[in-house]
């Protein structure tokens, strides 16, 4: 296929579909508020639109690039409706899925697969109702507070700020595990979605680490097709922040997620204009310091990801910075502090997921699942947790973040 | 680490988490459970209701399936026993109660249920149990009602999961004690009755309401009245109980515990009339309800006095028949 109207036309569908179902009422929401009333209800969002748009639309794009290789409708099929994605991804590339699905070893139950899968579903699991679900109750608290405009202490806002900045974390991750371990037991190898990403030393690698195959999709259909670094730095900076922009948008309807987009988008600018700078000047940033920094960033960029509204942001990062004059009564026990630090430093200085089951190739992508044999220690470990992890949700049961978008 | 085959991983794997999903699933909901204790020092009493969401009401299972047996027991033994709804427990769980009835050797059974449970549970109860009193002592206001409240309705349609539920709360209720000597285990954070197995009394001065609470006075309107259609059917439903009771109608007692929800004596003083009952209904003033519903303790003992004194002689001629 390599006429461009066709790909337009088929762009166009897809984006329609998507435009309706998630950002219809945001359109509508806005053209009033400009006075030009559109009638159109709020509209319920099919789960996984935004995940499988983006994967067909890289299928289309790819074919007419001339790179799609395989045209197997039953591949396709499978490949764009396989379930473990479906609700909160990885974004699946059909470069990296459409062989394993006309290879016949795939669907051929194999032990080995279904033992390491069990453990990383059961890992990804533990992570999203153990860790995260806990932290839930603190960061509702205080974003809700801020939602209704009662100003908190310094040591509220920053714990509330803290508990959602782990709790998407471990959710999204812990989503993603299950997902990775889900087609692992069906011997399918999923794109790794997370790696470490508060362990990054600048905002370039974080996004390296983070939503991996969105951030890859972000690059490859979003970046690329701006022109890239190819037209100057100007030019670079404006696509980095159009495409950041673009990300944040696909988030979800709302300005908060455009603002989080945006502040991305510059602090990428920034970091790639001070790696320009510090290169020039043979300076290097001492890697304690870029570690700190970003992370500040990415704490400081979660509120408005979060808060209801832009203007609970503004509050919630007043009140971190001590600029407010607290009064809100917020339940705040030392479990909470306790709960945030000790699950801080799982998430800055413990080896992830994927270091403790998987075999990785350079590019951090996995290289096989037969590489790995934990041992009997492991299956017990993984087991307990597996176990303790579903008792949990029978009595908290709650949703994943991600689904939402 | 030495590896394993992949089936042993897998068996490990499960007979792993179904232990540790059983133990925590366990030791988490007897954890919050334990906010209901802990209970009395006396060895004849049982959980009966808790406020805590994992716990909530036990009484309906205890008496349906027998998980009292000791309870069940006196029940079929009293010679007096009390029906109605919770104000009908509150009101007659008093010392003076116990006091009257154990100075003329008489056995007495409180048998009433919470969630406003009416006359439909306890007939089942009576009918299962083969209680035979040879008085009854009715809160009517109302009572005869033919309908089921919601733990009732729950273990009538019980699935594995309820039962099992129960069967938990079961066990957290015999081993209470034992649970309450872990330190700090048992806060009493959460709203609880106790049920004396021995008269059915209920025990809720500092376990639902602090015992010195005074409360609402019962004066002016109330807040429900029941329509004619209601009353004339309870009615009818108070004449086919009192013709399947098993007992002369002298012996069917029926009377309205005061309380600003409806005006229950007017109600009580209708059926009795109509469906030929005793009724007693004393007239104490200053009474004050915890919650607009049930009375205080203090009001308990003077209203329960009251009625005592006015019961004992239509008691003592009713069973003076047997």
């Amino acid at each position: 296929m390599r006429n461009p109207l066709l790909l337009t036309f088929a762009i166009a569908v897809n984006f329609c579909l998507l435009g309706y179902f998630k950002y219809a009422g945001f359109i509508t929401v806005n053209l009033a508020a400009l006075g030009i009333p559109v009638g159109i209800e709020h509209v319920a969002l099919p789960i996984g639109i935004s995940f499988y748009t983006f994967t067909q639309l890289a299928f289309l794009v790819d074919t007419y690039r001339g790179d799609a290789r395989e045209y197997n409708f039953v591949h396709y099929f499978l490949f764009v409706t396989y379930y473990p994605h479906l609700i909160a991804g990885p974004i699946l590339h059909h470069k990296e899925m459409m062989p394993q699905f006309a290879h016949p070893g795939t669907y051929r139950l194999n032990p080995h697969h279904l033992a390491l899968g069990l453990s990383l579903f059961g890992a990804g699991l533990f992570k999203k109702v153990v860790f995260a679900d806990n932290l839930s109750g603190y960061a509702d608290l205080v974003f809700q507070t801020a939602g209704n405009g009662i100003a908190m202490s310094v040591g509220q806002a920053w714990l509330g700020a803290l508990s959602y900045t782990l709790q998407l974390y471990f959710d999204f991750s812990g989503y993603s595990d299950m997902a990775i371990g889900l087609a692992c037991m069906m011997g399918i190898i999923f794109p790794l979605n997370f790696f470490s990403p508060y362990k990054a030393t600048s905002i370039i690698e974080f996004w390296r680490c983070w939503h991996m195959t969105l951030s890859r999709f972000l690059r490859d259909y979003v970046y690329f097709s701006l022109g890239g670094n190819r037209k100057g730095s100007a030019l670079r900076y404006t696509n980095l922040l159009v495409t950041m922009l673009i990300g944040g948008l696909w988030h979800g309807a709302s300005w908060n997620f455009v603002f989080w987009g945006g502040l991305h988008g510059i602090a990428l600018t920034l970091n790639h204009f001070w790696r320009n700078l510090a290169a020039k000047l043979r300076f290097s940033t001492p890697p304690i310091v870029g570690r700190v920094a970003t992370l500040l960033v990415v704490i400081f960029a979660w509120v408005p990801f979060r808060a209801p509204t832009l203007s609970a942001s503004f509050s919630i990062w007043r009140d971190m910075l001590g600029a407010g004059a607290p009064s809100a009564i917020l339940d705040t026990s030392p479990w909470n502090w306790i709960l945030v630090i000790g699950l801080s430093g799982v998430a800055l200085f413990l080896p992830n997921t994927a270091q403790m089951f998987l075999e990785l190739d350079k590019d951090r992508r996995i290289s096989s699942l037969t590489a790995r044999r934990p041992g009997w220690a492991w299956a017990a470990f993984t087991g307990a947790a597996t176990g303790i992890a579903i008792a949990s949700s029978f009595t908290h049961p709650s949703a994943f973040l991600y689904f939402r978008f | 680490m030495r590896r394993v085959s992949s089936a042993t991983y897998i068996t490990v794997f499960f007979c792993i988490g179904i232990l540790a999903g059983v133990l925590n699933y366990l030791g988490t909901w007897t954890a919050s459970v334990a906010a209901c204790g802990p209970g009395p020092q006396r060895s004849d009493t049982f959980l009966a209701v808790c406020t805590q969401p994992n716990f909530g009401d036990f009484e309906h299972a205890a008496y349906l399936w027998n998980l009292e047996p000791s309870a069940i027991r006196s029940l079929q033994t009293a010679d007096v026993v009390f029906l109605g709804n919770s104000r009908m427990q509150f009101a007659f769980s008093t010392h003076t109660v116990d006091e009257y009835f154990s100075k003329n050797h008489i056995s007495y059974y409180i048998f009433g249920f919470g969630y406003e449970e009416s006359n439909e549970f306890v007939e089942q109860l009576i009918r299962k149990y083969h209680v035979r009193p040879k008085s009854y002592i009715i809160n009517a206001d109302p009572f005869f009602l033919d309908k089921l409240s919601d733990p009732a309705i729950e273990l009538e349609n019980a699935s594995y999961l309820v039962w099992a539920t129960y069967m938990f709360k079961f066990m957290f209720v015999e081993n209470q004690r034992l649970i309450c000597d872990v330190p700090w285990l048992c806060t009493k954070s959460k709203q609880a009755i106790y049920r004396v197995a021995a008269n059915g009394a209920w025990i809720w001065q500092d376990y639902w309401f602090p015992g010195t609470l005074v409360g609402r006075p019962v004066t002016g309107a109330r807040l429900k009245s029941l329509t004619e259609d209601e009353l004339s059917h309870a009615k009818a439903i108070a004449g086919k109980f009192a013709a399947r009771a098993g007992v002369s109608p002298e012996c069917i007692i029926l009377t309205g515990v005061p309380s600003l929800i409806n005006n229950s004596e007017a109600v009580a003083a209708e059926i009795a009339n109509a469906a030929n009952l005793q009724v007693v209904l004393p007239h104490v003033d200053g009474l004050s309800t915890l919650d607009m519903s049930h009375l205080s303790a203090e009001s308990a003992e003077r209203w329960s006095s009251a009625f005592i004194e006015k019961m004992a002689p239509v008691l003592e001629n009713c069973l003076s028949r047997h």
